[in-house]
């Protein structure tokens, strides 16, 4: 009874935090969706195994590894570039409705939006998983460290490079414009 | 010389600039900063490009998980409780209580046949016996008597003695 409580509010605070880093890991919503399915089974299979404060860690750790597997499994290197196009044609959507007389500040705020999505898509594994835990689900380095079993420095130099490396990728789109 | 040094941002200074920009450093680097950025229009610059894609990655939302995963969890979770009477320990209970329910129910309904009855009925019951044995009785005895006075000399007796008085005038010759 007791578990079953803890394991809903589990899953409501963390099923789109799963499914995000899925998302930017895999590229692919189909693949981020099987496997936000699978880590929330395990979490049930495996609730009264850890504590309930570490569950967090316990959670994103599991959801990269698995990840990770996806990546090794699929070869998903193939479907990235068909995401990416994907990608590319919700800009052109967006653009287009802009012209049927859309809100133009709002429009353009979601192509950024797309741009910096599709542009942290690009950035090497490790320091994708570094970035997106930090910048978008909003994790801690301590968290971090211990969901990615690195130390702490390197949570650090890694979300740097990330950071130095999404401005490089939003500079060559800003190029690609001119 | 000063402005060469102006043009050129050391690693250790960029490092600096972009931690500033995602307000991820302590007070004094944001101060240092800040000043550097006055006098250096090229730091100035890249503190901007820095500060405006922080706070365009601060606006990513993030991505939401679809009904459906949450749907088929909820089947796959009563698939999971369906296995809770697999196990051997419950089954093992399950099967203990459903034989002892059915000893119990089986005993019960033995102890119901073994009803007692009054003296008046037991009286009536041994007055009805009594009768029926006295109608079987006369039954028998009627009987009887039809097969010795009837049946025996007549149906049975007189032919025999006939046949009989046929083989004597057979063998004697009269």
């Amino acid at each position: 009874m007791l578990d079953s409580i803890g394991y809903k509010t589990l899953v409501n605070r963390y099923k789109d935090r799963i499914y995000s880093y899925s998302v930017y890991m895999l590229k692919n919503s189909m693949d981020a969706e099987d496997v936000t399915q699978e880590v929330l089974i395990r979490l049930w299979k495996n609730m009264g195994k850890f504590k309930l404060p570490a569950a967090g860690s316990w959670i994103m750790r599991t959801t990269h590894n698995l990840c990770i597997d996806y990546l090794r499994r699929n070869q998903i290197a193939r479907q990235r570039s068909v995401y990416i196009d994907e990608d590319e044609s919700s800009e052109e959507k967006i653009m287009d409705n802009d012209k049927e007389n859309q809100p133009e500040t709002r429009t353009q705020q979601n192509i950024v939006l797309e741009r910096i999505k599709s542009a942290v898509q690009k950035l090497p594994e490790n320091l994708k998983s570094v970035f997106v835990l930090y910048e978008i689900e909003g994790f801690k380095y301590k968290e971090i460290s211990s969901v990615l079993y690195i130390p702490i420095n390197s949570v650090k130099v890694y979300l740097l490079r990330a950071r130095k490396k999404l401005q490089e990728e939003l500079k060559d789109y800003a190029r690609q414009e001119a | 010389m000063q402005d060469k040094k102006l043009n050129s941002i050391s690693e250790e200074i960029l490092d600096k600039i972009i931690a500033v920009a995602y307000k991820d450093t302590s007070l004094n680097d944001r101060i240092s900063i800040y000043f550097l950025a006055k006098r250096n229009p090229k730091v100035k610059k890249l503190l901007i490009e820095y500060r405006e894609t922080a706070g365009n990655v601060k606006k990513v939302p993030l991505e939401e998980c679809p009904d459906s995963v949450i749907n088929s969890l909820k089947i796959e979770t009563r698939k999971e409780k369906k296995s809770f009477f697999i196990k051997p320990v419950y089954a093992f209970a399950i099967i203990v209580l459903f034989v002892s329910a059915l000893v119990f129910v089986l005993t019960n309904q033995n102890k119901e046949k073994e009803t007692v009855y009054s003296k008046v009925e037991v009286e009536q019951a041994e007055i009805q016996v009594k009768t029926s044995l006295a109608i079987l009785n006369k039954v028998f005895k009627k009987t009887e008597n039809l097969i010795e006075d009837d049946i025996l000399p007549k149906r049975v007796g007189k032919p025999i003695q006939k046949s009989f008085s046929i083989i004597n005038e057979v063998l004697i010759g009269g």
